[in-house]
């Protein structure tokens, strides 16, 4: 699959959505220690500029690129590409001002890099959102993306944050990876209900058929691994962290190894479904 | 999703609201024997490159025995009436002519993002990894402008390729522009028509 770049990219846009907002919410619960929540607010820009520069690795001529703004007056894509550098340039200024320890308006900076991020994550989930593609064209796609902005966000907060912090900031934290987890359990099943319906056109229903076998027959471990990872095991790290584990108890690599097994799911998750829609076709 | 109600559009479409110039190819799926001979003719013409097929024959078996059958379909870009590739492409490479309602795809433009490619449901855009951008069918423009026919339509040693304007194929008796096992012309108005036998008529 040559696509991998762009799961690379929607992955760190989403993750870096996921971490704006909770840095937001955390310097808005009134919780401005520096300490607690720096290194999460630092990282939204590096993380950002990663998927930006993924997603240069997916074009042919990735030196051209900025021509990719030249139809903005009809093309999504050109929408997404420019809400896209908005929301970096935003998280440039944000993690800026945790860097430099910067208390002014980092709240109000806070909420403009938020609001540009979920813009960015909505312009992405209407790429997908084309009648021509008929596994894509259905609520899962952006249900998966929010839900996965969600869980990373939340899932890395609470893994690499200060968990020093009040404990209702924790459990906003908890509490995201948690409804981000079941948001991607809900766009599982939604995208199996899409992949099983028999449409009226031969081709689509064709085209439907070749995506349910590909994940069902031909990609079943990796299916089921998704899910392991994107449902089961966010729900018991948050449960452990939220009930098992006294807060400075928790061990920092079983934090770090729980993240990674989450983003591993993730990945795999966004692979396979840019693999249902890239399928071979007849014409 | 193609529904019924996208199938009524699509009549509004294929019917209807067609500018008058616009030119189209017409197959004849009866007489094309699957040689081949239009896609080499096509690649040799624009210099594809390998596993570049700008233009494609397909070919579709069913039925059961004894009552079995098989029918082939040259297809390249259907210059469609609403390009999704032209609407979508994020540097505006794609160009739909006034004049003839060609979909032109200028190569200079391009960087090689491969949305086109996702989005024709006919793989009409052909990526080419070597130089890192898309191709697809011009209409053989320089040959048109010349006064000459498209290569696949000189090259067809069936004649199972012809094309004119739209207005005169699809007035034809026999001119489908739906066809079994290919998309929904209601998707975007594909202008190409079709003869067909009526086992490749769409259900």
């Amino acid at each position: 699959m040559s696509e991998w770049p762009l799961v690379v990219f929607t992955l760190a846009i989403q993750l870096s959505c996921g971490l704006a907002l909770a840095a937001t919410v955390a310097d808005w619960a009134g919780n401005r220690s520096d300490t607690a929540m720096r290194p999460l607010g630092i990282a939204i820009f590096p993380v950002a500029a990663i998927g930006l520069l993924a997603s240069l690795l997916h074009l042919g001529r990735p030196l051209t690129a900025w021509k990719s703004l030249y139809n903005l007056g009809s093309s999504r894509l050109s929408l997404e590409v420019l809400l896209t550098l908005l929301f970096v340039l935003a998280a440039l200024i944000y993690s800026h001002s945790w860097w430099a320890h910067r208390q002014d308006h980092r709240v109000l900076t806070g909420i403009a890099t938020s609001l540009l991020a979920v813009a960015a994550v909505a312009s992405s989930t209407a790429i997908y959102l084309v009648p021509t593609q008929p596994a894509w064209n259905a609520g899962w796609v952006p249900i998966s993306f929010f839900g996965t902005a969600l869980l990373l966000g939340g899932s890395a907060s609470a893994a690499f944050g200060n968990l020093h912090v009040p404990r209702n900031l924790l459990g906003c934290f908890l509490g995201g990876a948690v409804a981000g987890s079941l948001m991607l359990a809900i766009s599982a099943v939604w995208m199996f209900a899409t992949l099983s319906r028999v449409p009226l056109d031969d081709f689509a229903a064709a085209r439907l058929r070749e995506a349910l076998h590909l994940l069902t027959a031909q990609h079943p471990i990796a299916l089921g691994l998704h899910l392991l990872l994107t449902t089961v095991i966010p729900i018991a790290f948050a449960a452990l962290l939220w009930f098992g584990w006294s807060l400075p108890g928790a061990s920092p690599l079983l934090r770090l190894l729980a993240f990674l097994a989450i983003t591993l799911g993730a990945f795999i998750g966004r692979g396979l479904m840019v693999l249902v829609g890239t399928l071979p076709r007849q014409f | 999703m193609p529904s019924t109600r996208s199938w009524s559009r699509c009549r509004r479409r294929t019917e209807g609201k067609v500018a008058d110039g616009q030119i189209a190819f017409f197959v004849d799926t009866t007489k094309c024997i699957n040689c081949r001979t239009c896609e080499i003719a096509c690649k040799d013409f624009n210099h594809a490159a390998v596993g570049q097929r700008i233009r494609r024959v397909r070919t579709f078996e069913g039925g059961e025995f004894p009552k079995i059958f098989a029918y082939n379909v040259s297809m390249s870009c259907n210059h469609c009436e609403d390009p999704i590739c032209a609407r979508h492409c994020p540097t505006g490479a794609y160009s739909k002519r006034e004049s003839d309602g060609i979909v032109v795809h200028d190569p200079e433009r391009c960087i090689g993002c491969r949305y086109c490619t996702w989005l024709c449901p006919y793989g009409a855009p052909q990526y080419d990894a070597r130089e890192g951008r898309v191709r697809k069918c011009n209409f053989c423009l320089e040959e048109l402008e010349r006064g000459k026919s498209p290569v696949c339509v000189t090259a067809c040693p069936m004649r199972a390729i012809e094309f004119g304007r739209l207005s005169d194929i699809a007035s034809r008796p026999d001119a489908a522009a739906q066809v079994r096992n290919l998309p929904s012309p209601g998707l975007t108005g594909p202008a190409c028509r079709y003869k067909v036998r009526p086992e490749a008529e769409r259900a």
